[in-house]
């Protein structure tokens, strides 16, 4: 029976960490050895006990989180003594998936959509604009109107913004499997030194449209996307 | 001129948008005021695209006048967007018909830009100088032409304040006048006053028309007030209170 509870606890898709009462990691699954990796402990530490019931027990709290890629919707906290607090973040499945809808992709020069919605949205702006751009990345396949709507969406966030940079590059390392079959992946970077930049659902919404990924990340805004050539 | 002159910074930006914009799968929103070439950037985006009137096509659509079956994956060119109600239906209507939309417009409600990908803003005349020189000789030179004259660019007064068209407007204007002899200015004067008659027939009232255009050239010609009496052959004082009576004062 005891097993069997780790067990499930261990292949949940959701992270469930235990911490002792200053903090320190005692045990967590899978899945939150990965969120590990974008958040650190103290911060997931301070999360468990302000949600935290008023005395021994467990509460869950409907609460809106976003980690890099990750979006979660709840939060269960429960502690049975002073000594250990857990915690389980409960996700956001429509967000942490990608299915790419094969109908009305073009083949793209992504340098060239930018291109296009910098000049639609800062086209008034005088703002200092560095760009980077790797390349060695080729034309691909993407939903042009939807892609486009969303970049609109995010340069409208720097409409204010006195510099900004952008830097596109190839995600080194990593690939995303969709359908079966493994894609490279492509990062536009957005930052103009703003380390408190938040980003609205409307972009999120406007990401899903255009089957990519939007996180933040240090006040930068990054749209990652697979490589379909 | 159906061309769209690409000469200042800020149009060749807007052409180089258009020409990136045309070859995707897009609907594009041309954005300027009157007279700054919007019709003609979207031609250069779509040369053989049907050309409608928003308000138009609209009636059409309502009426289910118009049958989208053959017209699918072409492209429309559609002006004065703005003009009409429920932009966001209408923009969704075409999209269902897989209509490609290159639309104009000079003011922004609702927040329809959004429905569009790409959105190219032309900017006012004013602010595009090589621009604004380029069409300047264009229509002089046809004016030239038209009426048998020879006016030079610097003696003549453009007026952009509606771009394009008050820019020609002002060049063939000025053309016209420069170009008439005695007689025709004199048949001019006779229908204006023909037409003037209709509101007031008092002599005195009349000769304001004759005499406010006398003083101004004198003015320019011979500088001060006792200079213009004594070549007008006037009595200073009745040139004053006539210069005061037409408002013409300093």
């Amino acid at each position: 029976m005891q097993k069997l509870n780790e067990k499930f606890l261990e292949d949940d898709l959701n992270p469930f960490i235990i911490f002792n009462s200053s903090g320190k990691l005692l045990q967590y699954n899978l899945e939150a050895e990965y969120l590990l990796s974008f958040v650190s402990p103290k911060e997931l530490y301070e999360l468990a006990v302000n949600h935290a019931s008023q005395s021994f027990g467990t509460k869950v709290s409907q609460i809106s989180l976003r980690f890099d890629r990750y979006a979660f919707c709840a939060l269960l906290v429960g502690y049975l003594d002073d000594d250990i607090i857990g915690i389980r973040l409960y996700k956001e499945m429509k967000n942490s998936t990608l299915k790419i809808k094969k109908d009305n992709l073009t083949i793209v020069n992504i340098f060239t959509l930018i291109q296009l919605s910098k000049n639609s949205v800062l086209s008034n702006n005088k703002q200092k604009t560095s760009e980077s751009f790797d390349p060695t990345i080729p034309e691909m396949k993407l939903n042009v109107e939807k892609f486009l709507k969303l970049l609109n969406r995010v340069f409208e966030e720097y409409l204010n913004s006195k510099e900004m940079d952008i830097r596109v590059s190839l995600k080194i390392g990593r690939n995303m499997l969709i359908e079966g079959k493994s894609y490279s992946l492509c990062n536009i970077t957005i930052q103009d030194g703003e380390p408190n930049r938040q980003l609205n659902d409307t972009i999120h919404t406007l990401a899903n449209e255009a089957n990519v990924i939007v996180i933040i990340k240090n006040g930068k805004v990054i749209i990652e996307f697979p490589i379909i050539t | 001129m159906s061309e769209f002159i690409a000469e200042s910074i800020e149009s060749k930006n807007a052409l180089n948008m258009a020409t990136l914009a045309a070859a995707l799968p897009v609907q594009i929103l041309i954005f300027g005021e009157i007279g700054t070439g919007k019709k003609a950037l979207a031609r250069k985006i779509s040369p053989n695209a049907l050309l409608f009137d928003a308000q138009k096509l609209q009636k059409l659509m309502l009426n289910n006048s118009i049958n989208f079956n053959d017209d699918k994956n072409s492209t429309f060119i559609i002006n004065d967007i703005d003009k009409i109600n429920n932009i966001r239906q209408f923009v969704e209507k075409l999209e269902a018909n897989y209509i490609k939309i290159v639309a104009t417009a000079s003011s922004e409600k609702d927040s329809f830009s959004e429905k569009f990908a790409v959105r190219i803003d032309i900017e006012p005349l004013a602010k595009r100088n090589a621009d604004a020189k380029v069409l300047s000789k264009y229509y002089l030179k046809e004016a030239n032409k038209l009426f048998n004259t020879d006016i030079k660019i610097d003696d003549i007064k453009v007026d952009m304040s509606r771009n394009s068209i008050s820019l020609k407007e002002s060049i063939y204007k000025c053309v016209v006048f420069e170009s008439l002899n005695l007689e025709q200015v004199q048949t001019l004067l006779e229908n204006f006053l023909l037409k003037e008659m209709d509101k007031k027939s008092d002599y005195k009232d009349l000769l304001q028309i004759f005499e406010t255009p006398l003083i101004k050239a004198s003015r320019i010609k011979y500088k001060s007030q006792l200079q213009m009496a004594q070549k007008l052959n006037i009595n200073r004082n009745t040139l004053r209170k006539k210069i005061n009576q037409y408002g013409l004062g300093d």
